[in-house]
């Protein structure tokens, strides 16, 4: 299976208590923030990336949110085109994933096809594309786009990019949303005609039939926790799949899982545990429920189903309160020593049928040098643990770039 | 629906080429009046009650609003076309020229319809509409929609503890349908109000030609009462009524004060407020220099601002009422006006007839009040309420404010210019 780092970009300096005042979204007063701080914040997520591609991670993953305390990454593909050019300067062959540039929430879908098409070709042909709807916060509120419309946008932005990138010769788009006399674009995806596109979703019967549809990769994010829902959105998955007439290859799923990894468990719970906690409660559990769903973004059905549903949902609504042991038991974040960490992960990942991996070994307020411990220990005793599954089943991994030539630095003889 | 839906029929109305089948809610007698929910879908009302007594009440349910038809949103993919859409609705339904009364976010539909097709409705009732937007007042619709729902009484009542406020549209216990369901209206007409419910209908507000209504309560914590004047001054000839101890959902918070403004409004003869043009500014002079300016038929040409008057003898200095002094028009007729009103130096009023016959009813009204110690505020207005000569119709409607402005700003650079 492929490994790959996972990373968000938060504030680490966010004072005691943070979460009892304010949102970690779109009205977080940055008043909160010591300049020097934000600085060296985003730092360490370029350095800790790079300290992941040079410790054998099979790819490195960033996502897009705007107005975050959280994940300060209002444009991934900024981050991603450091790190593209970085690593392959120092001929390090790793994938690019872009997780992404949200579809639904853009007002200029273009600008997307372009910086994805520019990060293919500086990556020599590496970029997996990610292509999420966007957080209702992101698209409703920060991008203020009627929330009704989000998935409509999200599809006509989807079919020009996609005609963006393939289409030999300039053309017009008459769209609903988007209108242009000559669409021509430079550059173009190395990987044509398009470099494998990933697609994040919450697995609602929606989504998933219109990622197997298109025979895209289906991202499940896993703050729920997998122990908790892993098995119903997953089961959803593949029956789903084989209605569909799809093959049962793992490497159609990927799958993000926090980790913490020390040299046995008690010093995993010792060093990680008070970063992990204050994670949760100021970033993902302090985005207020209705900015996850501005009326309209979700229909009836659907809100009519998670208004059912709440109390079997995971951990997602308590994230603000939860406790260490809520954390782990949940498996929302996998501790411990290289080999408890392995042995959980190993299970699920049989278990579910993912076959490619994403691990966030950063959280909240964890400070560099533990970061690029944990980035470390997971890749020489973890990782060698993992690569492996599947092989012997001999899939193939069709949603992994195909990279074109040696990982060596562009223009110079590898 | 509310507990008093007796005598309530549903009528659906295929419109928009045969994509959307809107529901229409139709109760009461006499004549019609169309009602535009506000943003969380509607729900019949005691006022749609106490309507339905004197109006045969039309009640459209918002594209998408309607249960079981979450998609038909869909068809409707911009304000522009909201407004076609129940412009067929309303010619579907054979209405001619219903009243409309238009709450929050069907107040905007409502004043838009009526810019928008200035000859669609009679009169026009606008309970705190949204559809403006000023920088000083701004409205926190974002923050409502998108904040905690234990929050939302606070936006809509004065009282958000009373029992009114409690009683929201959902019930005290909504299920799970429910909820689904009007979260979903509210993503479906804000749709046509995100982020900001400004379509430009600030430009199009002095198309509007009927008597219009303006309600607001002046502790509305959604839409400031400042856009009561907003609307007031834009709509001419409007009537703006402001409730005390009243939040944005007026209806609901005080139905009383309410309906005894909006019953009023509805059962007075067809107001002809539209047909009085007024315009009025300051002019750095005292009045008798401005007055003299008026009161002297030959100095009137000087100033017209509707290219109008040609020409008039000297020596006709008006003096008092029933005096009479002829005009030489541009286009060479001549007329005597015949002054109904005059108090000097303050009031003059009259009106043209031709040459030897009754006046047709239009009149012309100056009115001077000194502000200041060397400033006056002048007043022009032009009356055609009890104009009926089909013929001069058109002209008299061309002279609108703008016009009456135009004179005053010429009458102001000849006062203010005989000032230095």
């Amino acid at each position: 299976m492929k490994v790959s780092l996972f990373e968000q970009v938060p504030y680490r300096y966010l004072p005691e208590g943070f979460e009892d005042q304010h949102s970690s979204v779109v009205t977080a007063p940055y008043d909160v923030v010591d300049p020097a701080r934000m600085t060296e914040s985003l730092f360490s997520a370029y350095a800790e990336l790079m300290h992941g591609a040079r410790a054998g991670f099979d790819g490195v993953c960033v996502t897009e949110h705007g107005q975050s305390a959280y994940d300060i990454s209002p444009n991934p593909d900024l981050l991603a085109s450091a790190v593209a050019y970085a690593a392959r300067a120092e001929g390090l062959d790793v994938a690019i994933t872009v997780l992404g540039r949200s579809l639904g929430k853009t007002r200029e879908p273009l600008k997307i096809a372009e910086e994805y098409a520019l990060l293919d070709c500086v990556s020599g042909g590496r970029l997996i594309a990610g292509f999420p709807l966007g957080l209702s916060y992101d698209a409703n509120l920060n991008a203020a786009l009627p929330a009704v419309e989000t998935r409509e946008r999200y599809r006509e932005h989807r079919d020009l990019i996609l005609k963006a990138w393939s289409e030999p010769r300039p053309f017009p788009w008459n769209g609903r949303f988007e209108k242009y006399g000559q669409v021509n674009i430079w550059p173009r995806p190395v990987q044509q005609p398009h470099p494998p596109i990933w697609v994040p979703g919450t697995g609602s019967a929606g989504t998933l039939r219109d990622i197997i549809a298109h025979d895209y990769a289906f991202v499940y994010l896993s703050w729920d926790g997998p122990k908790l829902i892993g098995r119903q959105v997953f089961d959803r998955y593949w029956d789903l799949a084989e209605e569909m007439g799809r093959d049962r290859n793992p490497y159609r799923l990927a799958f993000l899982q926090v980790v913490a990894v020390a040299e046995t468990d008690e010093r995993a719970e010792r060093e990680y545990a008070e970063h992990l906690v204050a994670h949760y409660r100021s970033g993902v559990g302090a985005i207020p429920a209705t900015a996850m769903a501005v009326p309209g973004y979700a229909e009836p059905a659907a809100i009519e189903g998670m208004l059912r549903a709440s109390g079997h949902r995971g951990m997602l609504s308590r994230m603000k309160t939860a406790t260490y042991s809520e954390l782990v038991d949940s498996q929302v974040a996998i501790v411990g020593s290289p080999a408890t960490v392995a042995d959980q992960i190993e299970a699920f990942v049989r278990e579910f049928r993912i076959g490619n991996l994403m691990v966030m070994l950063q959280n909240g307020s964890m400070p560099r040098d533990l970061t690029e411990k944990n980035i470390s220990l997971f890749a020489s005793e973890v990782l060698p643990r993992l690569r492996p599954i599947w092989d012997e089943d001999g899939w193939v991994n069709n949603w992994w770039p195909r990279a074109q030539g040696t990982a060596g630095a562009a223009g110079r003889k590898a | 629906m509310g507990p008093d839906v007796a005598g309530v029929r549903d009528e659906t109305v295929e419109v928009w080429d045969g994509r959307l089948k809107l529901h229409v809610k139709v109760a009461g007698s006499g004549p019609p009046l169309l009602y535009f929910h506000p943003l969380p879908g509607l729900a019949w009302a005691p006022l749609l009650d106490r309507l339905a007594r004197t109006h045969t009440v039309y009640a459209p349910e918002h594209p998408g609003t309607s249960p079981g038809d979450p998609q038909a949103i869909r068809e409707v993919q911009t304000f522009w076309e909201l407004l076609l859409v129940y412009e067929e609705v309303i010619g579907q339904l054979g209405l001619d020229r219903p009243a409309a009364l238009g709450q929050s976010f069907g107040g905007m539909v409502a004043a838009d319809l009526a810019a928008s097709f200035p000859r669609l409705f009679s009169k026009l009732v606008l309970l705190a509409p949204l559809g403006l937007w000023r920088d000083d007042a701004p409205i926190p619709l974002v923050e409502m929609v998108a904040g905690p729902p234990e929050d939302v009484p606070g936006y809509l009542y004065a009282h958000p503890e009373s029992e009114a406020a409690r009683a929201l549209p959902s019930g005290p216990d909504p299920d799970s349908a429910a909820i689904a369901q009007s979260t979903w209206n509210v993503g479906c007409t804000t749709k046509f109000a995100w982020p900001i419910a400004d379509h430009g209908l600030g430009r199009r507000l002095h198309r509007i030609r009927v008597p219009a209504l303006v309600v607001w309560g002046r502790e509305d914590a959604l839409v400031p009462v400042a856009y009561a004047e907003e609307f007031g001054r834009r709509i001419a000839g409007s009537q703006i009524e402001v409730i005390e101890d009243c939040g944005h959902a007026v209806a609901a918070e005080q139905p009383a004060r309410t309906w005894t403004a909006v019953s009023t409004f509805l059962a007075a003869p067809h107001s002809e407020a539209w047909r009085v043009v007024r315009a009025s500014r300051e002019i750095a002079a005292g009045p008798e220099r401005i007055f003299e300016l008026i009161a002297d038929p030959a100095r009137q040409p000087g100033w017209d601002g509707n290219d109008n008057l040609a020409a008039a003898d000297a020596g006709q200095r008006v003096r008092r009422a029933g005096d009479v002094f002829t005009m030489t028009l541009t286009r060479g007729d001549v007329r005597e006006n015949h002054v109904t009103e005059f108090e000097e130096g303050r009031r003059i009023a009259w009106t043209p007839s031709e040459v030897g016959k009754q006046p047709p009813g239009h009149l012309w009204r100056w009115e001077l009040e000194p502000s200041g110690a060397s400033a006056t505020r002048v007043t022009c207005t032009y009356d055609w309420t009890r104009l009926t000569d089909e013929e001069r119709l058109p002209r008299a409607q061309a002279t609108t404010a703008g016009r009456l402005r135009a004179s005053l700003d010429r009458l102001a650079a000849l006062a203010e210019d005989q000032v230095r």
